[in-house]
């Protein structure tokens, strides 16, 4: 049974293409047959996090407008077998797609494929609208901060009335250290106000931005915790009931002492 | 004549209208139109408005300079100029909208029982009363033109009364809504306020809105 997933969040910035590499990644891992998609028509992003950029021979746009076939577009990933990307155009904008293109075009890769992932763009404009025509589920990536939980919120009222219901929540860029300090918004104040299911937790990790960088999925670095984080994530969406990670980076003498006693 | 007679907003249910006086020297007219946007101090900034210029005779300079002024120095939209004989219209349209006794409007109608949340972008407007039973999020407004009570958390907007009628209220389970009104009343959450602890109902006393916790007996 194959699925297509959306990573969306309404504002950008927030991870949703680092979201994608890494659950992507992840699910390759697991052994299962992976295709990204960039929805991102005129920024395209995905390819760079990949380090797949020198690879793009067709795109996205080529395959819905007729002058390559839909494997001729996908592009093998360096490292994983079973991991496929299929590029965004850069020279084109989001109206040289139709959600009725999109629909299509994802049904045509899930004969193929265990997973589609579809990296949405920011904004709840027509490339909002051709990224989650062909899904069946959503992911919503926000961080912990007050605008991105706003636009999260208004993301989730569209998903709603586009009849995709139960889209799940990761938080990504969490700082512990602020969260108990009390600086940062907490998991349970933005669960209040989004009310949906949560999928999992990226604590903020410099390792994130290296790895962008160079163009491998931090998921590969088995040493950062944002890539234990990920694992987790991909583990929750196969269908395993994994527990949230502690996000204490250090347990201190006196809270193992507690703990130990159990206060 | 009274200054504030000059130049009026009104709000009306098909939108903001501004009413200009069609009897002052139309330079006058000017000088009170910038006076009451200044005094204003940007508060109908990206407010549409319908303009109403009663019986005077425009030249067309004068409708480009009052739309300058509307739209280039103090951020307005105007949405259209109302024409002469569509005057009388509205007018009565105005008068329907605001009954005498305006209580009587709402309960003519009957209440609408919504069974969700309201999320950032998403409104809900009645004529009657509206019982949501869901949260209110940051972004979402509810209009009703009688009662509103939200069994959840209320952080959006909420607006009561929305044809005038002051006895309108609000009550929440939690109310924290980012603005409130009543029939033609703004009450803005005053910043660094403390979260509601109980269920609490907001009503017009003395023209102002009173929030105190909901005494359901």
């Amino acid at each position: 049974m194959s699925e297509v997933i959306v990573v969306t969040s309404g504002k950008g910035g927030v991870g949703k293409t680092t979201t994608t590499a890494n659950i992507g990644t992840g699910l390759a891992l697991a052994d299962k047959k992976v295709v990204l998609v960039d929805a991102d028509i005129g920024l395209r992003n995905l390819d760079v996090v990949m380090g797949l950029e020198n690879r793009i021979v067709y795109d996205l746009i080529d395959v819905t407008e007729g002058n390559c076939r839909l494997k001729q577009a996908l592009i093998r990933d360096k490292r994983y077998d079973k991991l496929f990307l299929l590029p965004a155009a850069q020279t084109r904008d989001k109206n040289a797609v139709s959600p009725e293109q999109m629909r299509q075009l994802c049904e045509e890769l899930q004969q193929d494929f265990d997973f589609v992932i579809i990296d949405c763009p920011a904004g709840i404009e027509q490339g909002f609208k051709n990224a989650i025509a062909g899904a069946d589920r959503a992911i919503i990536v926000t961080t912990p901060e007050v605008s991105a939980v706003r636009d999260a919120d208004r993301i989730i009222g569209l998903l709603e009335a586009a009849e995709m219901h139960n889209p799940k929540l990761v938080v990504n860029r969490i700082r512990p250290q602020m969260v108990k300090k009390g600086d940062m918004m907490d998991i349970d104040d933005m669960i209040d106000i989004l009310a949906i299911d949560l999928l999992g937790v990226v604590p903020e990790d410099e390792h994130i931005v290296v790895s962008t960088n160079r163009g491998e999925p931090a998921i590969c670095n088995e040493q950062s915790r944002a890539s234990q984080a990920y694992r987790n994530i991909v583990r929750r969406i196969l269908g395993e009931n994994v527990p949230l990670m502690s996000l204490e980076l250090e347990v201190g003498l006196v809270d193992r002492l507690k703990k130990f006693f159990g206060l | 004549m009274k200054q504030d007679d000059v130049v009026v907003f009104k709000g009306t249910a098909k939108g903001l209208q501004l009413v200009l006086n069609d009897k002052i020297h139309y330079t006058l007219l000017l000088k009170r139109l910038r006076d009451k946007l200044k005094e204003t101090a940007g508060f109908f900034r990206g407010a549409k408005v319908i303009v109403h210029p009663g019986n005077r005779e425009l030249q067309p300079a004068h409708y480009l300079e009052l739309s300058d002024i509307l739209q280039k120095e103090y951020g307005l939209i105007l949405l259209r100029w109302m024409a002469k004989g569509e005057q009388e219209a509205v007018k009565e349209q105005v008068d329907t909208v605001v009954p005498a006794s305006p209580a009587e409007i709402s309960r003519d109608r009957e209440p609408l029982i919504v069974t969700r949340t309201l999320r950032s972008g998403q409104q809900i407007t009645h004529d009657g009363s509206i019982l949501l039973l869901g949260d209110v999020n940051h972004g979402a407004s509810v209009m009703a033109g009688g009662d509103i009570i939200v069994l959840g958390v209320c952080r959006g907007a909420v607006h009561a009364g929305i044809h005038g009628n002051a006895k309108a209220w609000v009550a929440a389970h939690r109310l924290q809504p980012t603005q409130l009104r009543i029939a033609n009343v703004i009450a803005c959450a005053p910043d660094g306020a403390k979260p509601p602890v109980c269920p609490e109902i907001a009503r017009m006393r003395a023209g102002e809105v009173v929030i105190e916790p909901a005494n359901l007996r």
